[in-house]
């Protein structure tokens, strides 16, 4: 209900503007996410302004990613240093139900030409709530912990545009995301390669 | 401006590996030698760090079929080498246990494969009868007690002395002997787990038991072992003339 009550809310909001966009977008997690999640795919809904009016052109929205662990466990060992050295206790990891939710605004820069293909590069700021649920025995204890926090991030991307109609614009971008978890504190990153619908009405 | 924001997409962009097993260390269980002594050596090698560099690797050890890696474990501090050897003993008879190398690193840890050994017993018969007191120098038999046979704990080895009227005999090992053989080396740096250096000293000149002779221990009940050498050749210093050397002792902790 609270979900279907703000995605109404959304659409009269993106309604008003009349320049709706909705972009599906394959999801690469990098880095050390790369490590732990599979690819996924992600959706955005949001406003997006016409570069016809404007060569810089703005566009925000929300966008939302779920993710699935690459392995059910991970298996992990503690380290116990002692003066005759060190030895190793088994431990694991496992991921469940990592999802995010963000909220996203920036800029396009798109120079008009009389072509229908266009090329652009573009940025956003990122900023959302994150939530995972994490299993993990290490030094024998169990902790099953429900992770729930903010993060953001700055995103850049190259698009290509191409006006099918004069109401109806086809865009393929590649991006790439940065992103920094508040708590625990971590670093993550990902590329993205979306189509992106735009309509205006 | 567009070439700039290409450049900036793609770069500082480390991929995700394909196969997430990438990530983790790769290790072969190479070997696992039971040795004369009744321990068992083992040898490991680290095929691929994985993702990040390793910076522990060892065994484990278990009577059931699949070790975990808390049991028995050897732990090796990761070197310049990517071949690691352990140690194990004190076996029970009739018994079969698993072995198996591992390696850890930033991501987690890996396992090779598991190798099982059954009925791990020492080589505890001397391949000679020689009677006690009785020592052959030279090729002469002499009835020759032992005034005085001890062992200790001496600098980083485990000494084993034994005093008769002619001569004397240290034996080094790198610990406190178990039953089993031990290979023969000549210098004190080869000794290790299963070796051990022999002198013999007599009329005040030093001999060396030849490399690749055997001395065989025994353990007996209330903390007390036997030695025997038997047919063992040894070098006079400065000469290459051989001797040969049969002889027995007890000693007490």
């Amino acid at each position: 209900m609270r979900y279907s009550s703000l995605l109404l809310f959304l659409l009269l909001v993106f309604s008003s503007q009349a320049q709706v966009m909705v972009k599906v977008m394959g999801f690469s997690p990098t880095g050390d996410l790369g490590a732990i999640m599979k690819k996924t795919i992600g959706l955005e809904l949001g406003q997006m302004g016409n570069h016809l009016d404007d060569e810089f052109r703005l566009r925000y929205g929300i966008g939302f990613i779920a993710m699935q662990p690459r392995l059910d466990t991970f298996y992990k060992a503690a380290k116990n240093s002692s003066s005759t050295g060190a030895t190793f206790t088994p431990g694991y990891e496992r991921y469940e139900k990592f999802f995010n939710v963000y909220g996203f605004g920036g800029y396009d820069y798109i120079r008009e030409n009389d072509k229908k293909y266009k090329i652009y590069p573009g940025f956003d700021i990122l900023g959302g709530v994150y939530s995972y649920t994490l299993q993990k025995k290490l030094y024998n204890s169990i902790d099953d912990a429900n992770n729930k926090d903010i993060y953001g991030g700055i995103r850049l991307r190259v698009g290509f545009l191409y006006e099918v109609t004069e109401k109806l614009n086809v865009h393929l971008e590649l991006g790439r995301t940065y992103n920094y978890l508040y708590s625990p504190e971590f670093f993550w990153s990902g590329n993205e390669i979306g189509i992106n619908i735009q309509y205006y009405y | 401006m567009i070439s700039i924001s290409l450049l900036l997409v793609f770069s500082t962009c480390k991929r995700a590996l394909k196969d997430v097993k990438d990530y983790y260390p790769k290790v072969e269980t190479v070997s696992a030698t039971v040795l004369g002594n009744g321990s068992v050596r083992m040898t490991g090698r680290l095929l691929k760090d994985g993702e990040s560099e390793v910076t522990y690797y060892g065994f484990c050890m278990s009577k059931q079929p699949i070790p975990a890696l808390d049991e028995n474990q050897i732990s090796i501090e990761k070197r310049s080498t990517n071949d690691f050897e352990g140690l194990y003993k004190g076996f029970d008879k009739n018994t079969k246990y698993y072995f198996r190398a591992w390696a850890n690193n930033e991501f987690g840890y890996s396992f090779g494969e598991v190798i099982e050994l059954n009925s791990i017993e020492a080589d505890t018969i001397a391949p000679c009868t020689p009677e006690l007191d009785k020592v052959n120098i030279e090729g002469q038999n002499i009835k020759e007690s032992y005034i005085d046979v001890y062992s200790r704990e001496q600098s980083d080895y485990w000494m084993v002395s034994g005093k008769a009227n002619s001569h004397h005999d240290f034996l080094f090992f790198k610990d406190r002997p178990v039953t089993g053989s031990y290979k023969v080396v000549t210098s004190f740096d080869e000794i290790n787990d299963y070796t051990v250096l022999v002198e013999i000293r007599k009329n005040n000149v030093d001999y060396t038991l030849d490399k690749d002779s055997k001395v065989y221990v025994k353990v007996l009940k209330n903390d007390r072992a036997e030695v025997t050498i038997c047919k063992a050749p040894f070098t006079y210093v400065g000469s290459p003339s051989r001797n040969y050397l049969t002889l027995r002792m007890n000693y007490y902790q």
